[in-house]
């Protein structure tokens, strides 16, 4: 009680005396910076010639010796991502999705790569009927989609590499088959999933070793992934989609009566995409096109830049109100029109990131009172008979949200070279250990992407043969002046498009550092109410309680955030990485 | 693209490495940089104008050999018809010099 009353005093004494905003009452923080910067633990990092950003040190690692050994951005995101696959096998791994968005220097262009797999061939409505399912599962067999991660790494390379995937994938396959200390992070996580691991007998034999998660510390290692990986670094892409471990990875889907085939795997690829992008304050903010949810973001960025954000205060009741309000009206869009990229029309897309379309939407919000909900925005597809208002009718804000379905299961990292190039990357199981299924003796944990799909006829995002789920995964980037300025991303289901939201406003309104703007508290809209992180003030909990808000205070539902700033006056790469996950940022 | 099974590109990598290394060599001796040829991957090792590794891998699985320099890829394929791994027509001694004095002179 002394303690707590000593550090409260503390922290006002300093906030009062650094920054003129009203008295904080957050509980004691581990220790106080001799620094100007309130809402980070620690510094940003500073390098001139390569920086990497990820959730795992081991991972970071691995990427900063590919920049120092003269690799780019982009080698370095690819050893990264498969050493992420390895020591976070709770959250991704190579049976999941990846998206990414890159800085080309050489064309100074942007481009996106979306690697999310499909369902199979088979995948009718019909035969959900058939098996008396009323919707996709979230676990089990019907949940998985073609994996896309390999193709990923693959198309990432051809495209952008100079460096094979063979001698990427080498740090790797080293922890999966030499074993890794388990991060304390994510062995909470698997602890939590003990019993989803247990019910396949699999899962339990790859990653219950004694029947338990592993402790934090504790070494854990998965020889049979790194049979597969090697297999990969010698056969490449095509011994994950045409070769030995597509038949493996099919071989026991079938046994589980699963709908995936033989020509799912062979055909799968990853397609190069442009990002979307919208205009907020004088910055470019982009995102991924369908099937990711990338356009709420930029919806959500249009609504607020209609208010002045900036003397609303950062995490200010009044701030945070419009921020939710806008979160659901942007949740009510995202459920009613995205799905596969071919099911959501150019026009529809153009609309819903269009300042027109803000303009409308920003009128319903009423800064006093939570709205009881929002529906879907009237949006005229293709043609004239086409109806103002989707045929399948909103849906209830319940439905409209993954919440639990979405917990843990993502990645995201970024990278940056010396000469210019920078990645933004996701990659993702989609629930902790996905479908919970880890096919015979791969390695491979299957995800459950599948399960983002509906049942309902004629929506965009009903399920059908080979078809891209609705996705949350999405990476983004920030240009200025048609420089690269930012790349960064939040992981964390539907809290991706919420903590985008909140960091771009954190460093374009608020002026934060990108390791401020990564670790300010944060707050998550969605099932489970309006939820705070303990350094919202009590004032704001009061406020946002007071315009309807049903608000707790929770840990644990606010992604990861990692992020790279570059200065194009210095050339200074700054990089920042979220005290939520167990990683870093590291460059020189 | 090229037809070589798995076992002649080997072969020809392997050769294709080794003659780079040796075309090199009285570049590397008038500039002062190192080439070595080490499990397989040639490696060539700068210490001016700054610190600088090119990196030429062979790359099995797609059949090409990858040349890392400057955080720039250049994949080079077989070309039957000259008999060589070439991209847009730049053999590979051609382009290792190429790009070796690009650096010594650029930066």
């Amino acid at each position: 009680m002394k303690r707590f009353a000593i550090g409260a005093l503390a922290a006002l004494l300093v906030i009062s005396a650094s920054h003129a905003q009203t008295p904080d009452t957050r509980p004691p923080r581990p220790g106080d910076r001799p620094a100007a910067n309130p809402h980070s633990t620690r510094s940003v990092v500073y390098g001139r010639n390569g920086m990497i950003a990820t959730s795992q040190p081991l991972a970071s690692a691995a990427g900063l010796k590919v920049l120092q050994d003269g690799g780019n951005a982009i080698d370095a995101a690819v050893a990264a991502a498969a050493v992420l696959a390895v020591v976070e096998p709770t959250m991704t791994g190579i049976g999941g999705d990846l998206f990414a968005i890159i800085y080309d220097a050489k064309t100074k262009t942007l481009r996106g790569l979306n690697a999310s797999g499909r369902s199979g061939y088979a995948a009718t409505p019909d035969q959900f009927a058939k098996r008396s399912l009323t919707r996709v599962p979230n676990t089990g067999v019907y949940s998985v989609t073609v994996p896309g991660v390999v193709e990923g790494w693959s198309s990432l390379l051809s495209t952008y590499g100079t460096k094979p995937l063979a001698q990427l994938l080498a740090p790797a396959i080293g922890h999966a088959k030499n074993g890794f200390a388990v991060s304390e992070i994510i062995s909470r996580q698997w602890q939590g999933s003990e019993r989803k691991l247990a019910a396949d007998p699999a899962a339990a034999k790859t990653f219950l070793p004694g029947g338990h998660a592993p402790k934090p510390g504790e070494v854990f290692a998965n020889p049979n992934l790194a049979a597969t990986l090697q297999a990969i670094a010698t056969g490449g892409r095509d011994a994950f989609y045409k070769g030995p471990i597509a038949r493996a990875i099919i071989a026991d889907m079938k046994q589980r009566d699963g709908l995936l085939d033989e020509r799912d795997f062979a055909e799968h690829k990853a397609d190069w995409v442009q990002p979307i992008s919208t205009a907020y304050r004088g910055y470019d903010v982009f995102e991924m096109p369908p099937n990711t949810q990338g356009f709420v973001t930029l919806e959500m960025l249009n609504i607020l830049e209609g208010f002045d954000v900036k003397s609303l205060g950062h995490n200010s009741p009044e701030y945070l109100h419009l921020l939710v309000e806008a979160k659901r009206i942007a949740f009510a869009d995202r459920a009613a029109y995205l799905g596969d990229p071919d099911s959501v029309p150019a026009p529809v897309l153009k609309t819903l990131i269009s300042k027109d379309y803000a303009e409308s939407r920003r009128k319903e919000i009423d800064p006093k009172h939570a709205a009881q909900e929002y529906k879907p925005g009237a949006i005229r597809g293709v043609g004239s008979s086409a109806p103002e208002i989707p045929a399948w009718g909103p849906r209830s804000e319940k439905e409209q949200n993954f919440t639990g379905l979405d917990l843990g299961d993502t990645i995201y990292m970024t990278a940056a070279d010396g000469q210019g190039n920078m990645i933004s990357l996701i990659q993702s199981l989609f629930a902790d250990f996905g479908s919970g299924l880890v096919a015979g003796d791969t390695g491979i944990v299957l995800h459950n992407r599948g399960a983002s799909f509906n049942l309902t006829a004629g929506h965009p995002d009903q399920i059908a043969p080979h078809k891209r789920p609705l996705h949350t995964l999405v990476p983004a980037f920030i240009m200025k002046d048609g420089k690269p300025w930012v790349s960064y991303g939040v992981m964390g289901g539907d809290h991706q498009a919420q903590g985008h939201t909140q960091v771009v406003v954190n460093l374009i309104d608020f002026g934060m550092n990108i390791q401020e703007a990564g670790e300010a508290a944060r707050v998550n809209h969605g099932n489970n109410g309006l939820q705070v992180e303990s350094a919202v003030s009590e004032a704001a909990r009061a406020g946002l309680t007071d315009r309807g808000h049903k608000v707790t205070v929770s840990i644990g539902a606010y992604g990861g955030f990692q992020g790279i700033m570059f200065d194009p006056r210095t050339g200074v790469l700054m990089g920042g990485s979220d005290p939520r996950k167990d990683g870093l940022a590291i460059g020189w | 693209m090229s037809a070589l099974t798995e076992q002649e590109f080997r072969v020809k990598s392997d050769e294709a490495l080794e003659s780079a290394r040796r075309a090199l060599l009285p570049l590397a001796d008038t500039e002062g940089f190192e080439v070595e040829l080490q499990n397989g991957v040639l490696n060539l090792v700068f210490e001016e104008p700054s610190d600088m590794k090119f990196v030429v891998s062979p790359n099995a699985p797609v059949r090409q050999i990858w040349v890392s320099a400057m955080a720039r890829s250049y994949k080079l394929s077989w070309a039957p018809d000259s008999r060589a791994f070439a991209l847009d027509g730049e053999t590979l001694p051609v382009l290792l010099e190429r790009l070796a004095r690009t650096f010594l002179e650029g930066s």
